[in-house]
């Protein structure tokens, strides 16, 4: 499967992997309606060189971070309230979605350098107001994906 | 027969939730043993009985790609399978893992049934 916009790809595989790592859906939706601010949560970034080369983010409200993590590790959200599980599942998440985008972007043959994913915690969802970021809801709550990509640069 | 894994992987979360697979897929599980890194998990290979290794690559103080060559190198160590459990893709890097004694290779992310049949395939029917 070779996709050519970088940002409607990474769209599609955060679901298909929110799906099959939290058993959790994700629909994309207009900044315009989402009307209540998701709050405070956390920003996982992470980068990849090789044939081509960008960095991935994504916010997730903290309300939803512990309901992700508790999924995917078959347990109670409240077993999860340990920040550090919590965020190692969201390093997880983007992890695996940066995997398959590449796969995806640049089909099965290149080796990809990924960093390790990053995790901050930010009172507002900065993503959101990178140009060309996509909202989603899951849960009905607002996360955030964005992706810059440059071709040809290799480590 | 009940299998010993070593479970390697710099994540808790990771480590516990490839445990909650191997769960899952009705594998019978002994002892479960935990590693951080690729030295951790040799300390634990020299120190305990391991049947079945399933490591990360990417991890800090010792990769995976390290530990298998290390695990190479050893008389005892160099039988004991490794599954590597890794999102990458790159077929070229499947091969190479595959040049220095990678066993198998799961992709994430994985459900129960796949990792069912990679024990399997390098188990045997008998132990799963």
């Amino acid at each position: 499967m070779q996709m050519s916009n970088p940002q409607t790809a990474l769209t599609e595989i955060f679901c298909r992997v929110l799906e099959e790592f939290a058993f959790l859906f994700a629909e994309p939706v207009e900044n315009e309606e989402i009307t209540s601010a998701p709050g405070p949560g956390f920003t996982a970034k992470m980068t990849f060189s090789g044939p081509i080369t960008g960095q991935i983010t994504l916010f997730v409200p903290e309300s939803l971070i512990y309901v992700i993590a508790a999924n995917a590790l078959g347990v109670e959200p409240e077993d999860t309230q340990r920040a550090v599980l919590a965020q190692d599942a969201l390093k997880e998440l983007l992890n695996i979605t940066c995997g398959q985008l590449l796969t995806a972007l640049a089909g099965e043959t290149p080796v990809f350098h990924l960093s390790v994913p990053v995790v901050s915690r930010l009172e507002a969802n900065a993503a959101a107001a990178l140009p060309d970021a996509v909202t989603l809801l899951v849960d009905d709550v607002p996360v955030s994906l964005h992706i810059t990509v440059s071709e040809g640069t290799q480590r | 027969m009940a299998l010993n894994v070593l479970v390697v992987d710099d994540s808790e979360t990771v480590r516990s939730i490839i445990i909650k697979t191997l769960e899952l897929a009705g594998i019978p599980i002994g002892d479960v043993h935990q590693a951080a890194n690729g030295r951790e998990a040799l300390a634990v290979m020299r120190d305990h009985w391991v049947d079945l290794v399933f490591s990360d690559i990417n991890m800090p103080v010792m990769s995976g790609l390290e530990m298998l060559a290390q695990m190479h190198e050893d008389d005892t160590l160099k039988t004991i399978p490794v599954v590597v459990v890794s999102t990458e893709g790159s077929t070229t890097r499947i091969e190479s893992l595959k040049k220095q004694g990678m066993r198998a290779y799961i992709r994430k992310p994985f459900t129960p049934e796949q990792v069912r049949s990679v024990v399997k395939e390098i188990m045997g029917d008998a132990d799963v």
